[in-house]
């Protein structure tokens, strides 16, 4: 078992933790409280090769596996603070992810290329007002036959959808109770008749991330926008999830390194009765948490990656690194301003972004319940 | 058949949880039943692939190849054959 990465990885990290503290933090405040999504900094992320990760060379990416990938993310975290861009990098990541695993040639020579130089933004497009982690409540539906369908229904929370120039939407194309010929994946483009949005949402965190609801009136489908074969959607689906809840465990671990180090330089600096305040147990025993769930997570989240690059399934992987390490990224954003006592509630620190940040993280892709749901049935529970 | 009675029992205890009270029958209807969940089926498929040394395709997902333990049989029998195994 070799746990060391390649000297190309290492080069890697370096070179992207090295772009984000250079290129993408200088805004990062006032964004998050205008809640624009920070174009300029999307841009420079394609320009740097992020957005081309995964993408195979053949349609101009740099065709790296998952653990390559995995590492960078954690880069990109760790020196960005803004989550929000970040998460929307993730989104892209996971759309061109889906197409080259299940588009046709056609789809792949059209998206891939524009979707990894950042030249097209997409969204997935999967949760219903009453359809979240229970995939087969979802109403929208997708009829008709080979000839053409016409899409109906409404989708809510959609990451990049304000942006998406491109959406994969989920719908059912069955009624009956099972995952086999249920449901669909669909490719629709933003121009389709019938297509549209709400105004942009408000939220707690995540503000530079863009999301709405999505609106589909009888939108026309051709043969040539279905993504994998028709009725696949929830195996589409089940294998998506699973590379989200990597490269998102990858980003929040990247933050987690960033608080942790941040609280370190606090505690070594500050001086209160003429002693650092890191010699206080309380403050240490909060820090040294910290880095034995950043290295727990780590361990995971490899793991996971490193099965994924073998073409194996890591659906109980996933479920266990993305509980872990999100609800260690929220422990770790509280206990950092709690040991930066007052100065850490200001907005000024910035922590307060990363607490607010982090709660998302316990609820995207799955909430902290539904994965130890997932975990208990994976243990035949 | 051994591979009948171990694919029998990891339905019954891992997926069914409950949903058979009685005899499962090589020919029940796995899916009318709710047996086979969009979980239960992807634990099904690593349960195939771990222990039948077989790899599960998308073009082995189909509603056929999966209603019961039959035809999930079925299913071993020709991936296995195809493997040489």
């Amino acid at each position: 078992m070799d746990f060391s990465f390649t000297d190309t990885q290492v080069l890697q990290r370096e070179s992207i933790v090295e772009f984000a503290r250079r290129e993408l933090n200088d805004k990062v405040r006032e964004n998050d409280q205008a809640g624009g999504f920070p174009l300029e900094n999307w841009r420079k992320c394609a320009d740097m090769g992020l957005l081309s990760l995964l993408t195979p060379e053949i349609y101009g990416g740099l065709g790296e596996d998952l653990v390559t990938t995995a590492n960078s993310l954690e880069a990109l975290s760790y020196g960005c603070e803004d989550s929000g861009l970040v998460h929307a990098i993730v989104t892209q990541l996971c759309c061109i992810v889906l197409i080259n695993l299940y588009g046709s040639p056609a789809q792949k020579e059209r998206y891939l290329p524009e979707l990894s130089s950042g030249g097209m933004i997409a969204a997935q497009s999967i949760t219903e007002p009453d359809a979240g982690s229970d995939v087969l409540s979802m109403r929208t539906r997708i009829e008709g036959d080979g000839a053409g369908w016409l899409l109906s229904g409404g989708k809510v929370f959609i990451s990049n959808g304000p942006l998406a120039d491109i959406i994969i939407v989920f719908a059912r194309c069955g009624a009956g109770k099972s995952a086999f010929g249920e449901i669909s994946c669909f490719l629709v483009e933003k121009t389709a008749a019938g297509y549209s949005m709400g105004k942009p949402l408000q939220k707690m965190g995540l503000r530079t991330l863009q999301n709405c609801e999505m609106f589909f009136d009888s939108v026309g489908v051709g043969e040539e926008m279905l993504l994998g074969k028709n009725g696949h959607g929830m195996f589409i689906f089940n294998e998506g999830i699973e590379w989200e809840r990597a490269l998102m465990t990858a980003a929040h671990l990247g933050t987690l390194e960033r608080v942790l180090g941040k609280s370190i330089s606090y505690v070594k600096t500050r001086k209160q009765f003429g002693k650092e305040i890191g010699k206080n147990q309380s403050l240490s025993n909060k820090i040294g948490t910290m880095k034995l769930n950043l290295e727990l997570g780590k361990l995971i989240l490899y793991k996971m990656a490193w099965l994924k690059d073998q073409g194996k399934r890591a659906t109980l992987e996933a479920s266990l690194g993305k509980l872990f390490v999100s609800e260690s990224l929220k422990s770790a954003c509280l206990d950092a301003i709690q040991i930066h006592g007052g100065y850490g509630y200001m907005q000024e620190c910035d922590l307060e972004r990363d607490l607010r940040d982090s709660v998302a993280a316990t609820i995207y892709s799955g909430t902290s319940e539904m994965q130890r749901n997932i975990i208990a049935r994976m243990l035949g529970i | 058949m051994q591979d009948d009675a171990k694919l029998i029992e990891f339905i019954k205890t891992d997926l069914a949880r409950g949903k058979v009270t009685g005899k499962l029958g090589a020919n029940d209807d796995l899916i009318e039943t709710e047996i086979l969940d969009s979980l239960g089926i992807m634990k099904l498929i690593l349960f195939l692939e771990n222990n039948y040394a077989v790899k599960i395709s998308d073009e082995d997902l189909t509603l056929e190849n999966f209603t019961s333990i039959m035809s999930i049989n079925s299913l071993i029998q020709r991936k296995r054959a195809a493997q040489g195994a």
